[in-house]
């Protein structure tokens, strides 16, 4: 083994590989992780927390394991970031408030990933009581990551994990993944237990991941999925398998969608988008249009109204008496609340027809690329309606600017189908490729010349 | 607050912004005027759309019963 391993191409599996082929120790991976967020993290400001000390002895003794040629799971030795809204045992999680104690266990998911040999490196940046956090873009610091998962987004862009917990209620995985060029699922509503994750809304809250590639979303979820008691509304499904099996995989079957919110979407991401579908079609996708039914304007309205969720969860946690836009939420009649949850219903039932056919619908993950400035993380507007109906939708990249910010690709599938979206995520990334590492300011090592990516040939 | 026949945005924003008013007497203002004005769009969409009677409000995971895939 070497210590000077700069495993920044290898992803998830990547380093999970190389662990596995004793080709690097897991203490070692997180000392390159650390000295990354060392070089680049003082300019984006993607962590909240930094556990190193438990961190560095967790490494350590999966090193030690790794020796003895015993592996805890998929994820031995591969570091990963956890959204502050999650529960780390020991550590506050800052979505439950300044004066929060610390936790006193892990979250669901969190105790899943140390189950599969993961390393918790910390905790990543949100906005907090509506304030956005300090974090940046890493293709350019003056624009937003996007949010609320804003530092998983802008610590897996920066080649500071390879990994990140996140949460979508809106678009809140899928907008950071796409703002910061890297891939982000939001899979089906109740495919991850939300338990130990302080809620925004109860109904729309979706556990997410956000990675370099999609296999290594496949690999997370895995690893994350599955029935959990102490959560009533997690999936009896068992975890999909982290093999996506591309070489038996037909091309798929897309449908194109371009009656998504066409007139606000912005010409650079129609352009991307409509690149994008030639490509995978000139590969052999079979891709042929689809429209969106006229009732999924519905989705939105839909959507606000159950923000009474937010009210009456702020109103028990007795929040301050100044309004909030979750406060004004509460004003809701109940009527009205319950009517949205039947539309909610009745558009699952309607969204049939719009699938039948395909493995995936296709159409743009955000407005366009992460605009400019901190105030705001961007507007989750194209996400709302799957994060509503509790679809899988996956993001990945869709090509950039001319001033060289992403612009993300949405996928999304039937409920229960997260599988077969990973399948078509992998097979459409394959054919378009990979955003490279954006240039960081503080990074001396050009990502890519890893001696472990050379040993194993990668 | 009624909901057929449908209410329209500006019955929906007086009715909302006047208990909001009751509520934050010391916050009545452009930003309470806006979030107020999102709820009320909102409660008009809803409140005109014409669903089959027999929907009920259930929770996501019974919904999807209607679908026949799982993979």
């Amino acid at each position: 083994m070497t210590a000077t391993v700069a495993p920044s191409q290898l992803g998830a599996s990547g380093i999970a590989r190389a662990v596995a082929e004793g080709a690097v120790a897991p203490s070692e991976v997180l000392d390159w992780v650390l000295g990354q967020i060392a070089a680049v993290d003082g300019a984006i400001h993607a962590w909240s927390v930094l556990d190193t000390d438990s961190a560095r002895a967790h490494a350590e003794t999966l090193s030690a394991e790794a020796r003895a040629g015993k592996l805890r799971g998929p994820l031995h030795g591969v570091p990963v970031g956890v959204k502050d809204e999650f529960d780390i045992a020991g550590l506050p999680t800052a979505m439950r408030g300044p004066d929060a104690a610390p936790a006193s266990e892990d979250a669901a998911c969190v105790s899943r990933l140390r189950a599969a040999g993961a390393i918790v490196v910390g905790k990543t940046t949100m906005p907090i009581a509506g304030q956005p956090p300090p974090t940046r873009n890493p293709w350019n610091l003056e624009h937003t990551p996007g949010g609320t998962s804003s530092g998983s987004g802008a610590a897996v862009a920066a080649r500071m994990v390879p990994l990140a917990i996140a949460e979508q209620t809106a678009g809140s995985t899928l907008r950071p993944a796409a703002f910061c060029g890297v891939a982000g699922l939001k899979p089906t509503y109740g495919r991850i237990s939300r338990f130990g994750c302080y809620p925004f809304t109860w109904s729309r809250d979706h556990v997410g991941l956000i990675a370099r590639n999609v296999e290594d979303l496949a690999l997370g979820l895995s690893v994350l999925a599955g029935p959990d008691p102490r959560d009533p509304t997690a999936l009896l499904d068992e975890p999909p398998a982290a093999d996506l099996n591309l070489d038996t995989m037909p091309p798929p079957r897309i449908g194109l969608v371009r009656n998504l919110l066409p007139d606000r979407v912005e010409p650079e991401m129609v352009e991307a988008l409509e690149i994008s579908a030639q490509r995978l079609q000139d590969a052999g996708a079979a891709v042929e249009d689809v429209a969106l039914p006229s009732e999924l304007a519905l989705a939105w309205p839909a959507a606000d109204l159950l923000d009474a969720e937010r009210a009456a969860l702020h109103a028990a946690a007795g929040a301050s008496r100044r309004i909030t836009r979750d406060q004004i939420a509460g004003l809701v009649p109940a009527m009205y609340y319950v009517q949205a949850q039947r539309v909610r219903t009745w558009l699952v039932t309607v969204m049939q027809a719009a699938f039948a056919g395909f493995d995936a619908l296709l159409m743009p993950a955000a407005l366009g690329a992460a605009p400019q400035g901190l105030g705001s993380t961007g507007d989750s507007a194209p996400l709302v309606p799957w994060s509503l109906l509790g679809f899988p939708a996956l993001t990945i990249n869709g090509g950039s600017t001319p001033a060289q910010l992403p612009l993300g690709l949405q996928f999304v599938a039937g409920p229960r189908a997260d599988y077969r979206l990973l399948r078509v995520g992998a097979w459409c990334e394959a054919v378009l490729g990979c955003l490279p590492a954006p240039r960081l300011p503080g990074q001396t090592e050009q990502p890519g010349q890893s001696p472990v990516s050379a040993r194993l040939g990668r | 607050m009624r909901m057929k026949p449908p209410v329209t945005v500006d019955e929906a924003f007086d009715w909302l912004h006047e208990q909001a008013a009751r509520t934050w007497p010391d916050e009545v203002g452009p930003r309470m005027s806006s979030e107020v004005q999102r709820l009320a769009v909102a409660m008009a969409a809803i409140s005109a759309a014409d669903i089959p009677a027999e929907i009920e409000p259930l929770p996501l995971s019974l919904s999807y019963r209607a679908w026949p895939e799982r993979t």
